[in-house]
């Protein structure tokens, strides 16, 4: 259990270190711009009992609801797509296929969401999925890609099969795989909710930074993406905390790296 | 003779350049065999064809035994599997009781290798020699019939090597061993029988039975002579 508490607060280092950096860079740029236009992190936070309104709560509520409900959708298809395209070697032409779909504008499919869905909770979150699921299913491939084959080679050596394969060799690389999926992918839910709740929504994070943007009220638009920001932070955390207790083992490797 | 493995014709090529040629090959029970061959010439495919990673091939193959075994060239160790758990995979994948007389033997050879402390630490905390002295006691422990070791003391100091090669000659006298290596000293400590191939992997090799020789010396001076002839 020390030994899990200590690499995991090893681990959450780097996110620390991450947002004190963002502070500090924040803090510096709002020395060169003026305060409407940069405010900086000291001036918001003790504007905080202002910015805190009784709408916030529910705006973020709403927001973190599409990330996850978006999220988690484009995280179980990518990550089996990207497994099953590995296993029947077929990832060259299904990364083919899913580049394409990386490619499409997000405004463009942001519009047609509206359109098809409506105001509220499905655009977003479908241009999430739409937009989430070809990058986490890319990366699980293009890691696998990179599984010691010949870790596959002792199985059937000593007499094991396929499913032996499966088991020893792909479930275990899927490991690490899946931790930088929740990362990258979680991240790329994050910007892509913002983008949908600007176009097709009335409600979220991303609404209200659309409204502050139009008054150019900046010390709101910075607090938001402060709160976006934390999300982040805090999601990065927690994964690491679950990854660390429950798989460190399969983490070896790639720490080492 | 009792042969144990029996290669017909066999054929191996890979994107139409033939690696294995017609290679007509027998090797009894209880022998011990080197394969001496040059780099590239398809020494470790044709442990891959015998152990059954490669199943594509021309020709025909006959292994008179399922218990059989490999000691690769790297270690390739389960990096989430501590050393105990690597050493103990073949019986988990064959569903053998890893029994009493089991638990001995391995205790000997963790004791031979000194990985005594190290039995719970996983791969990446051991140094290259540990990890490939793990590779050969999960390659010996099942106490295999048939046992293919592709140049597997690499990594491994020359004591220690030694040892090891004691150890097996010792506690592994019913076993067939074939074994591939480049280093001609391990030679004459391990096998019987010695087959030369000067180039590629043919029919077209010399057989040099060990036991004509008295002194290693002998030995590797013979094969010396038919490396410089080639």
């Amino acid at each position: 259990m020390i030994k899990h508490i200590k690499t995991f607060f090893s681990t959450i280092k780097n996110n620390l270190i991450a947002l004190l950096t963002f502070l500090i860079i924040w803090q510096i740029s709002s020395i060169f711009f003026q305060n409407y236009i940069v405010p900086s992190p000291v001036t918001l936070f003790s504007n905080f009992d202002n910015l805190m309104t009784a709408d916030l709560l529910n705006h973020f509520q709403i927001t973190l609801y599409r990330i996850f409900a978006g999220f988690l959708v484009a995280f179980i298809i990518g990550t089996i797509l990207g497994f099953i395209s590995y296993i029947i070697k077929l990832e060259e032409t299904i990364q083919s296929v899913l580049v394409l779909f990386q490619v499409l504008p997000g405004t463009v499919l942001g519009i047609i969401f509206l359109l098809i869905f409506g105001q509220g909770n499905a655009a977003p979150v479908a241009l999430i999925i739409t937009l989430t699921t070809p990058l986490i299913a890319i990366n699980t491939s293009n890691s696998l890609f990179n599984t010691n084959k010949h870790l596959s080679d002792v199985i059937i050596a000593f007499g094991g099969n396929y499913w032996d394969i499966i088991k020893s060799v792909h479930l275990p690389s899927l490991v690490p795989v899946v931790r930088s999926n929740c990362t990258i992918g979680f991240g790329f839910a994050l910007k892509i909710v913002v983008l949908g709740e600007f176009i097709a929504s009335q409600s979220g994070l991303g609404y209200l930074l659309n409204v502050s943007k139009v008054y150019f009220n900046m010390k709101e638009v910075f607090f938001y993406l402060f709160i976006l920001i934390t999300i982040m932070l805090v999601f990065q955390i927690i994964i690491n905390l679950v990854f660390v207790i429950f798989f460190d083992k399969y983490l070896l490797n790639q720490r080492d790296k | 003779m009792n042969p144990i493995l029996e290669i017909i014709n066999l054929s191996k090529s890979y994107e139409k350049e033939p690696i294995i040629k017609n290679l007509n090959l027998q090797i009894n029970k209880n022998e011990s065999v080197c394969l001496f061959a040059p780099s590239g010439t398809g020494k470790t495919t044709l442990i891959k064809i015998i152990n059954g990673i490669i199943s594509e091939y021309n020709g025909r193959m006959k292994i008179d035994t399922s218990n059989i075994s490999t000691v690769f060239q790297e270690p390739n160790l389960f990096w989430y599997k501590t050393v105990r758990e690597n050493i103990l995979l073949p019986f988990k994948l064959n569903n053998i009781d890893f029994n009493d007389e089991f638990e001995k033997i391995y205790q000997k050879w963790l004791k031979l290798t000194q990985l005594k402390n190290n039995e719970n630490c996983y791969p990446s905390e051991l140094s290259g020699g540990m990890q490939q002295k793990v590779a050969l006691i999960r390659g010996f422990l099942l106490d295999p019939e048939f046992i293919l070791l592709d140049e597997p003391f690499t990594s491994i100091d020359i004591r220690s090597k030694n040892k090891i090669i004691d150890f097996i000659l010792h506690n592994y006298k019913n076993s067939t061993i074939l074994f591939v290596t480049h280093n001609i000293d391990e030679v004459p400590k391990l096998s019987s029988k010695v087959i030369f191939f000067s180039k590629n992997m043919t029919s077209d090799y010399t057989e040099i039975d060990l036991q004509n020789y008295e002194k290693d010396s002998e030995i590797i001076k013979t094969i010396f002579e038919k490396i410089y002839q080639t």
